[in-house]
């Protein structure tokens, strides 16, 4: 099968640009909501959203990585170093690629705890447990990449299930369910990093000392697609 | 047989074994933009090669490099999954490994590419895997 030089198909990215920005404006929202009424998570929501829709297709010889349909990556096929399928994703992997990723996530979640812990120990219950849930998020995540790929989907039940248990915890006492949005956004947030992790092959890329991380639940069409393109080089 | 030319061997080898495309320039005597250039062919060549190679054998690929020449695919053999390890050798070309079973000049080749610091089989599988 040969795929065409111009066709396009999903695969998940995750850009760092838009994830840091998307998972530090989720982890702003709740104190931001307090200045103005305004659901301030929602652009960076819809971006989070937007980071795992992505495509890659081929321009003449260069590799386009689009993001988000916002942020490009072009990479020129003959710059390409290294092509490694993985079957998944571990720390080790991500600490040596993509460390910045390690980085940001030790500063998301030591930022939520300091907050509970320091700041508002005695305050809002409702600030409370919701911080409680980012920092559960934050040790999920920590295990779906830890854990074998077959065990993930109990993460994921799991995860529902506390959002389930929270909402009628909240409902149960009489909470308002506006002070609920942080908590389903963050439950947004991890349905979607726990699926980003699991059940998808990943593709590191190696081009002039740079990575680039694809998952795809088709890795072999992306694999066949740099295969078809390096093909098409004119090396002399 | 594929063999890089051996202009282009010799500048990808130079780079393989760590130094960089201005030492090379200036070592043999050419522009920075020749060794540039044939390096970037030599890695299209060597791409292709290894996927050629894999197609031919059904092998899944699993990574492949081609700043230091190898490929790391699973192949079948007797209805069982087995690792294959392929390497680009200067002078001799592609040679596929199963296993660990690497022969000599294979340990010594991945220890003047750097790929491992010593000739130890279970480390360079190890370094190919990683």
């Amino acid at each position: 099968m040969r795929l065409p030089r111009t066709g396009a198909f999903p695969v998940r990215g995750k850009p760092f640009a838009l994830f840091a920005v998307s998972l530090f404006g989720v982890l702003l929202s709740p104190y931001l909501s307090e200045i103005v009424a305004f659901p301030w998570a929602a652009p960076f929501v819809v971006l989070l959203v937007l980071s795992f829709v992505s495509t890659v297709e081929l321009d003449d010889d260069v590799l386009v990585l689009t993001y988000g349909f916002m942020i490009k990556q072009r990479i020129p096929l003959d710059s390409v170093e290294e092509v490694t399928l993985l079957s998944r994703l571990d720390w080790a992997t991500v600490g040596k690629y993509f460390p910045q990723y390690v980085l940001l996530w030790l500063i998301a979640t030591l930022w939520v705890a300091v907050d509970l812990l320091v700041f508002h120990g005695g305050g809002n219950p409702v600030r409370i447990y919701g911080n409680v849930f980012v920092l559960s998020t934050a040790l999920l995540l920590i295990l779906a990449l830890t854990l074998p790929r077959g065990r993930k989907n109990v993460l994921k039940v799991f995860v529902l299930l506390f959002a389930v248990f929270l909402f009628v915890f909240y409902w149960a006492v009489g909470w308002e369910l506006k002070a609920l949005s942080p908590v389903f956004i963050f439950l947004l947030f991890a349905i979607l990093l726990v699926k980003g992790f699991q059940d998808s092959d990943f593709i590191l890329v190696l081009a002039e000392g740079k990575s680039y991380l694809l998952s795809s639940e088709k890795p072999e069409l992306v694999l066949r697609l740099i295969r078809e393109a390096l093909g098409n080089v004119p090396a002399s | 047989m594929f063999r890089l030319p051996e202009g282009m061997e010799r500048v990808w080898l130079m780079k393989a074994k760590g130094m960089r495309e201005v030492e090379i320039a200036r070592e043999l005597g050419i522009s920075r933009q020749a060794v540039n250039k044939a390096l970037r062919d030599a890695r299209v060549k060597l791409f292709e090669a290894f996927f050629d190679l894999a197609e031919v054998f059904s092998w899944e690929i699993a990574r492949v490099n081609a700043e230091k020449g190898f490929m790391v695919a699973t192949g079948k053999c007797l209805d069982k999954s087995v690792r294959v390890y392929a390497f680009y050798l200067p002078g001799k070309g592609i040679r596929a490994f199963f296993g660990e079973d690497f022969p000599d000049y294979v340990l010594k080749h991945a220890v003047e590419l750097g790929i491992v610091d010593e000739p130890e089989p279970k480390k360079l599988v190890k370094a190919l895997e990683s």
